[in-house]
């Protein structure tokens, strides 16, 4: 104890030796932080879904080694994040995150005040709503409200989508100011792999039609049977930036159906949310 | 006595300190430190815990608190971590989206991150999404709230929950919401079910929070719960879990799942014994076999 702190006044004196301890220390909160950065990554892996994952699927999907993935789980079922399924092999989301996911969701200021506009859109059309944030390089659902044909369904909120294959995460993506989009785009081609340049060849013509029309659509691309309309906005004020889309399973209406109907219904449910969320605070979103 | 059911969890003596003053806040709020480092024992060891990781996890859980924005010294008061490391953890979570921060307050919030964290797979387990209509049935039919809870920590979690568009007198519990498990009628169920030692480790662990007599009448009433269980299913209180409220609670053991609870609740004039013994109970019953749990 007594040697550290002569150490340090030792140090005090040589203002050189000193700065470098400081950098080797915060290298060394940043190796700390690292595996707490993999650890919440590791969660997203999960996909929203409570389906028990094995190590080997872990390790697959995060692309960490075997021994990080093991420390890592067990940590997180230590911490009740993560739980052994049944079988006491694979883990499954354990039900620690729920209230962290209620908090947030009862703090937030968007979910009372868009769900009259967002549910009177999808029992018009009979389709689902839905409004997202950007969270990375995906899109999570903060509200969702289902047709009344639907209405024993909740699926949705909390749930996420990657950005680069829905409609909605491009519509985001496109109402970026040009360097964001760029840096985002730079995002989703890297994380992308080989797979990259479809990837932003497809985004781009998702820009295309946004920048004809305000809107963009995607048929069965990231879930089969399925098709969403999307546009961008931005709510509160500071305005921040989000996606609303509406989406509905089966084959996808006619283009005038979509040209006539639901895209400037969609587009009038955008401005009503916006208008209706204009003088609140959205650092509390 | 509580110094040796603190024994295996060195690693968090000062939060634990910190907190024994209040006991209805370790009851209400974040887990009482270091319980599921314990209840995991049997398969994980205490040295495998990533101490970056749970102090990142403790800087979410300080916000589940009464407070919606906390700043950096707040975080320290209530972790208990140095304010140094505090400040990289939140840093870290503001970057990734996990806190929000806002330069007008200088403090955080929770971010959208925070719902990748099992807010999703939980909600809509499947479940969840199955017993959803059968226990919104039960509730219109009969005018009371129905619930299913699992356990989180010494709390009980409400995964879903119905109320009855027929009577507008209801229990004002949200999905995500906890309550205590040792002093209600949900947990005692949910006691009743598990294995004794599990049993027994969970009870140890929330002697430390009554006082001796309060842990004497509520040990009372769990063993009566228990019986009722063993007789009928299900157990059936009145009072413990509010003034003038009927609680009926069966536990649900489902293959390939942590026990939970089904339960229904409703004003106790509404709910004469005969009703919930000729009606209630038997749908409440039937619902738990639909969602597939044997007897």
């Amino acid at each position: 104890m007594s040697g550290a702190a002569g150490n340090r006044r030792a140090l005090r004196q040589l203002p050189a030796a000193a700065a470098g301890q400081a950098d080797e220390r915060s290298e060394a909160g940043q190796a700390a932080t690292h595996s707490l950065e993999r650890a919440l990554l590791l969660m997203k892996v999960f996909q929203g879904s409570a389906k028990p994952l094995s190590h080997a699927e872990l390790v697959r999907r995060s692309g960490y080694s075997k021994a990080s993935v093991s420390r890592l789980t067990a940590t997180l079922v230590a911490l009740g994040y993560l739980d052994r399924a049944p079988d006491g092999v694979r883990v499954q989301v354990g039900v620690r995150g729920l209230r962290l996911g209620q908090r947030y969701l009862s703090n937030s200021l968007v979910q009372d005040a868009a769900r009259p506009i967002m549910q009177d859109f999808a029992d018009r059309f009979d389709m689902s709503v839905g409004l997202a944030v950007a969270d990375q390089l995906d899109m999570v659902y903060i509200q969702y409200c289902n047709g009344r044909k639907i209405a024993t369904l909740r699926l949705g909120v909390g749930r996420s989508v990657p950005m680069a294959l829905s409609s909605i995460g491009r519509a985001y993506v496109w109402s970026q100011s040009p360097e964001q989009r760029q840096r985002l785009l730079f995002g989703i081609w890297k994380k992308s792999g080989e797979h990259g340049p479809q990837v932003v060849a497809r985004m781009e013509r998702a820009f295309g039609e946004l920048d004809a029309h305000g809107y963009c659509l995607a048929a069965g691309e990231y879930q089969r049977d399925t098709f969403a309309i999307s546009v961008p906005l931005a709510l509160g004020n500071p305005p921040l930036r989000m996606g609303l889309n509406c989406s509905a399973v089966g084959a996808l209406p006619d283009r005038e159906v979509i040209r006539e109907q639901l895209a400037p219904a969609l587009m009038k449910t955008a401005r009503l949310l916006m208008l209706e969320l204009e003088e609140v605070d959205s650092s509390c979103f | 006595m509580s110094t040796a059911s603190r024994q295996p969890h060195p690693q968090a003596p000062r939060q634990r300190r910190a907190r024994i003053k209040d006991v209805r806040l370790v009851l209400r709020a974040p887990h009482p430190p270091g319980y599921r480092a314990g209840a995991d024992a049997g398969t994980v060891g205490e040295s495998a815990v990533i101490k970056p990781v749970e102090r990142g996890f403790a800087v979410l859980d300080a916000f589940l608190g009464t407070d919606e924005w906390l700043a950096n010294q707040d975080l320290a008061a209530r972790t208990g971590l140095p304010k140094a490391t505090v400040s990289r953890l939140t840093q870290t979570l503001t970057a990734l989206g996990y806190l929000g921060y806002s330069e007008q307050r200088r403090k955080y919030r929770l971010g959208v991150a925070v719902l990748t964290l099992g807010f999703a797979a939980m909600v809509d387990a499947d479940v969840v999404l199955q017993a959803r209509a059968l226990m919104q049935k039960l509730a219109d039919d009969n005018g009371v709230f129905v619930a299913l809870a699992g356990r989180d920590g010494l709390d009980m979690i409400f995964f879903e929950n119905c109320h009855s568009a027929s009577s507008n007198a209801t229990v004002g519990l949200g999905v995500g919401e906890h309550l205590p498990m040792a002093s209600s009628p949900v947990g005692w169920a949910l006691l009743a079910c598990l294995h004794e030692n599990e049993r027994n480790y969970l009870l140890d662990h929330m002697r430390p929070y009554h006082k001796r007599d309060e842990w004497m009448l509520l040990r009372q009433k769990l063993a009566d719960a228990q019986q009722q269980i063993a007789d009928k299913s299900y157990c059936l209180s009145t009072g413990d879990w509010g003034p003038e409220i009927t609680v009926l609670a069966a536990p649900l053991q489902l293959e390939q799942r942590m026990p939970m609870v089904l339960l229904c609740a409703g004003p106790a004039r509404s709910l004469s014994k005969a009703r919930v013994e000729q009606r209630i109970g038997p749908q409440l019953l039937a619902v738990r076999a639909r969602l597939g749990a044997g007897t």
